[in-house]
């Protein structure tokens, strides 16, 4: 990195926080710090919404997946609109109903303490150890990537989230968010930019989508029914709309974000905005990593995009091999670039298209044969190698080719990104902990003040173990899986709870309540004694809840409520 | 607590800050997203 680029990252990430402090003001009392006065226009809870949802994952790993298998998994997104309708009309003027601050407190009016306390107890447990996956992942690749200090990495982007989350609360992350929204969407169009310039003479952006899409890469929709094929029209449909209602109804790191709208209407509008601009925007982000694609095939990628895993290979035993697998490489993929140009010449120009595709997938079949054989050599190196590096590809091309100044900017889009999904974490977290546990069990009668410096400690606490957590992670490989496996489990009988909550108009809060524990206990044994995959669990739990809570509500009947 | 649910928030019924009504902005973000399908259909089409 050069002296400009140190010296725009340094100055973004000054800037931010010193804002950060500005803007989130001293508040008084709980309103203004946990939910920004509910003061908000549609526009900034739109920013906020999508800069909560959009981690540095999204950026770092959405162009590599494109580049891997194409852009189908923009229909993953297909949902997101129809479930921002639906929580329009029913969650959103629910919550202001109740005036609530935290999603959890509405299952206490609609059922009893003890499911409003079990569900906010289920949601600091997941999201608390997913806030520190958050800072962890993004700090992972920056390291590999740019030879950075993992552990200096993850302090850095931990601690200054926490000082304007903590100084600011809900206000100070949602300004930020309007901003950091900037950096990113210019960050991107820097790569994207770049990237068009760097393709070879004679080759325009034309040809490279062209050849993308001879190569399959942009596979935007699949209409067909293969249950086994996770990602597909239906699935996007169907799914996803499950799965973002589930995330943006229940969600504190989400409900928090469009309960700061001064009106049912602002927060609504906050949403559907969200609903139009969201699936564009991973179109773009798909179609950037689709780019990447095009430009390796006319130019040399290294053979394994994760320099720290083809450095061990290169010194271990197996080196000798790992280097002539690397030569062996470049030969194939300057063939496959031979091949790559002649296709692009005969799709713009029609002639010869048949050879032309038969003679480039040929030479991609043999370049991709050396590149798995050297992933198989980076696996005998070291077996605790992850024989993906998809999430490495697009940072790789940004370091590699982005002038001076340019970089700095693109890096200080992705630490951007990560403290936005931090921040919204942070200060969920601390809601939940202050208004469902704090102010709910320990001191009913906490005076204001007393609230605010309390939700203060309770952001740095969360901060102080996500930094923790994020440092132990990167020791302990197989956590990071066990995380996710871990949010799986909780995520589906919350779910549950909510959709009755909503919905059902005449069960008692006990029989929810033992239908959650009951379910749960049924995710659970799903995890430790059958083979299911745990993207199942969600499903499982939902549905467990559900159909238990009417199983039992005859069981236990209390009165019924009017929802 | 088992109680009926409150009546309903004074601003509920506000129109939407821009669209006109609710029901049309609900009306534009549901044809946007069938527009969007169409659209990324034709897009593979075209260059699959």
């Amino acid at each position: 990195m050069s002296t400009l680029d140190w010296a725009v990252l340094a100055g973004w990430l000054a800037f931010i926080v010193a804002w950060g402090v500005w803007k989130g003001g001293r508040s008084r009392d709980s309103e203004s710090y946990l939910l920004a006065g509910r003061e908000m226009r549609w526009g900034t809870v739109t920013l906020s919404i999508m800069a909560t949802q959009a981690s540095a994952i999204t950026f770092l790993s959405t162009p590599g997946q494109a580049y891997a298998d194409g852009m189908r998994f923009v229909q993953f997104y297909f949902g997101l609109p129809l479930a921002m309708i639906v929580l329009s009309v029913t969650a959103v003027p629910y919550y202001y109903r109740l005036k609530v601050t935290t999603a959890y407190e509405l299952l206490e009016h609609r059922f009893d303490l003890k499911t409003r306390t079990l569900t906010s107890a289920l949601f600091l447990t997941q999201r608390g150890l997913a806030a520190g996956l958050t800072i962890y992942a993004p700090s992972l690749i920056l390291s590999v990537i740019l030879g950075w200090e993992l552990g200096i990495t993850i302090a850095v982007i931990g601690t200054m989230v926490v000082i304007y989350t903590a100084s600011g609360g809900t206000r100070a992350v949602s300004r930020t968010h309007t901003l950091q929204a900037a950096v990113i969407l210019l960050g991107m169009a820097a790569a994207a930019t770049v990237l068009t310039a760097s393709l070879p003479d004679g080759v325009s952006l034309l040809d490279a989508t062209r050849v993308a899409g001879a190569a399959g890469r942009l596979n935007a929709i699949d209409a067909s029914f293969d249950p086994d094929d996770r990602y597909t029209l239906w699935s996007g449909l169907l799914g996803g709309t499950f799965l973002m209602l589930s995330y943006f109804g229940t969600d504190q790191s989400q409900v928090q974000r469009y309960l700061t709208g001064r009106s049912v209407a602002e927060s609504r509008a906050g949403l559907l905005v969200n609903g139009l601009a969201k699936v564009p925007m991973q179109f773009a982000i798909l179609f950037l990593g689709a780019m990447v694609f095009a430009f390796y095939q006319f130019s040399a990628p290294p053979v394994f995009f994760n320099p720290v895993e083809a450095g061990k290979a290169r010194a271990s035993a197996v080196g000798e091999r790992f280097a002539g697998l690397e030569t062996a490489y470049a030969a194939a993929v300057a063939e496959r670039g031979e091949a790559a140009r002649r296709l692009a010449g005969a799709l713009r120009d029609g002639g010869g298209e048949a050879e032309a595709r038969a003679a480039y997938a040929a030479a991609a079949d043999r370049a991709d044969a050396v590149r798995a054989e050297a992933i198989e050599v980076i696996r005998r190196a070291d077996p605790d190698a992850n024989p993906s590096d998809t999430n490495y590809v697009f940072l790789s091309f940004v370091v590699t080719h982005l002038p001076a100044g340019l970089l700095g900017l693109v890096l200080a889009a992705v630490f951007a990104a990560s403290m936005n999904a931090s921040s919204a974490e942070l200060n969920a977290l601390a809601a939940t902990t202050v208004v469902d546990v704090y102010r709910r069990h320990l001191r009913p009668h906490a005076s204001e003040a007393q609230v605010v410096r309390v939700s203060r400690l309770a952001t740095v606490a969360w901060g102080v173990f996500a930094i923790v957590f994020a440092e132990s992670a990167s020791r302990l490989g197989s956590l990071v899986e066990a995380v996710n496996i871990l949010g799986s489990l909780f995520y589906g009988t919350i779910l549950g709870v909510f959709l009755l909550a909503f919905y059902a108009r005449r069960l008692s809060g006990t029989a929810v309540f033992v239908a959650a524990l009951a379910a749960e206990a049924l995710v659970v044994a799903c995890f430790a004694f059958t083979g299911i995959s745990f993207v199942w669990y969600n499903l499982i739990g939902c549905a467990a809840v559900v159909a238990l809570a009417y199983g039992l509500a005859p069981v236990l009947r209390r009165a019924p409520v009017a929802g | 607590m088992t109680e009926p649910a409150p009546p309903p928030h004074p601003t509920e019924g506000d129109p939407p800050p821009f669209g006109g009504t609710w029901a049309r902005l609900y009306a534009v973000v549901t044809g946007w997203l069938a527009l969007q399908v169409l659209l990324y259909w034709l897009f593979t089409r075209a260059f699959a």
